[in-house]
């Protein structure tokens, strides 16, 4: 009888996500587990007639040109080039690494839980507004542009978030982050800043509770945090980081069942927002973070990828 | 031939203020906890600058 197929998970065991989700995954399964920094500790062999990779469990090399199943957590590391210079031998060096786990994540011969094209493309906030525009979901009114007359109500605040990354490094220890904020757009200063780099600027809902919504495959779980007393930004207060509770809420996560679906991404990590108007979605992260919420549902969720992983799920 | 480490990489447009010039704020240590993205894997990581992929 041939060995069950092997379960790929392109991330670190040093993620506690990661380590969730192999705490479910069934023993007797191959597992190779691997980003663009460990897989530099792993032997590996690719060539046109085979794709292996070192197993976590000393079984070896594993046989990743068989069918089976996989998940993609995060291809690099967080400290990934960190202070690598563009140009440099060090990222021609990184570039290498950063191909051949692109490479991998490609392989078709996997069913993964999202692809690797479908993940990058959900990354970008733009295309998660089109796609919920398209699903006739609410959604913040949101601009782009370095001229705003006409583009947006005519509103004292507006919401500005960076389309590009929230986060940057002065030097190796000091970094600056840049949280959603609030913003007046008719402020010559503001106006004067928009050229420089692209920002998401969407109206500004009061929200009367912020929610967050996993979705795995066809699964999704709720979760609940009271805005009141609350900066814009929740992320911001670290009490709220430990304040969300698990509730119902089923309109919403169908909604979000369908901007998954539609952005093929079979995990979601999804930000909504709820007002006296109604419930708005936010923002999706494909591959989100989960175990800041409450248990038991986080080990659930990890549950559930582990499920779909050794293929007690259906592929839908 | 010695091959340098460090190559220089011209700003484009270095002269334009963005966004991130007034409302970046410092963080420090407690803040910068792994539920504090919004954005993972590939483009962006939950510590670090923007990654992409060729």
């Amino acid at each position: 009888m041939a060995p069950d197929p092997p379960i790929v998970i392109i991330g670190s065991m040093d993620d506690p996500h990661v380590r969730r989700v192999v705490d479910f995954a069934p023993r007797r399964r191959a597992l190779t587990v691997f980003d663009a920094a460990s897989i530099q500790r792993l032997s590996y062999r690719v060539s046109g007639a085979m794709i292996q990779v070192e197993s976590v469990g000393g079984q070896g090399l594993v046989d990743l040109g068989s069918a089976h199943r996989g998940w993609i957590r995060r291809p690099l590391p967080p400290a990934w080039n960190h202070g690598v210079v563009t140009g440099s031998k060090q990222s021609a060096i990184n570039s290498g690494w950063q191909s051949l786990v692109a490479f991998l994540a490609r392989n078709p011969r996997c069913s993964w839980l999202t692809g690797f094209d479908a993940l990058l493309s959900a990354e970008n906030k733009l295309t998660q507004g089109v796609a919920a525009s398209s699903l006739g979901i609410e959604a913040p009114r949101t601009f782009v542009g370095d001229v705003l007359d006409g583009d947006l109500p005519d509103v004292e605040l507006v919401v500005a978030k960076p389309l590009g990354m929230e986060l940057f490094w002065l030097d190796r220890s000091r970094s600056l982050k840049v949280f959603a904020s609030a913003i007046d757009p008719r402020d010559p200063v503001i106006r004067a800043h928009l050229s420089g780099s692209p920002f998401l600027l969407q109206t500004k809902l009061t929200a009367r509770r912020h929610l967050r919504v996993v979705t795995v495959a066809d699964r999704s779980w709720a979760f609940e945090l009271d805005a009141v007393g609350l900066p814009l930004d929740w992320r911001i207060d670290p009490s709220a980081h430990h304040s969300w509770k698990f509730t119902r809420a089923t309109a919403i996560e169908r909604q979000a069942l369908q901007i998954a679906a539609a952005m093929s991404v079979r995990f979601s990590s999804q930000d909504w927002i709820e007002n006296d108007d109604g419930a708005f979605f936010i923002d999706l992260n494909p591959g989100g973070q989960w175990l800041f919420l409450p248990e038991p549902h986080t080990a659930e969720v990890a549950a559930q990828i582990a499920s779909w992983l050794s293929g007690d799920t259906h592929l839908t | 031939m010695t091959i340098p480490d460090i190559v220089d990489t011209p700003a484009v447009a270095p002269g334009r203020r963005s966004l991130y010039d007034i409302l970046a704020q410092e963080i420090d240590g407690e803040l910068d906890g792994p539920y504090l993205t919004t954005s993972t894997s590939v483009e962006t990581t939950d510590a670090d600058p923007v990654i992409v992929f060729s």
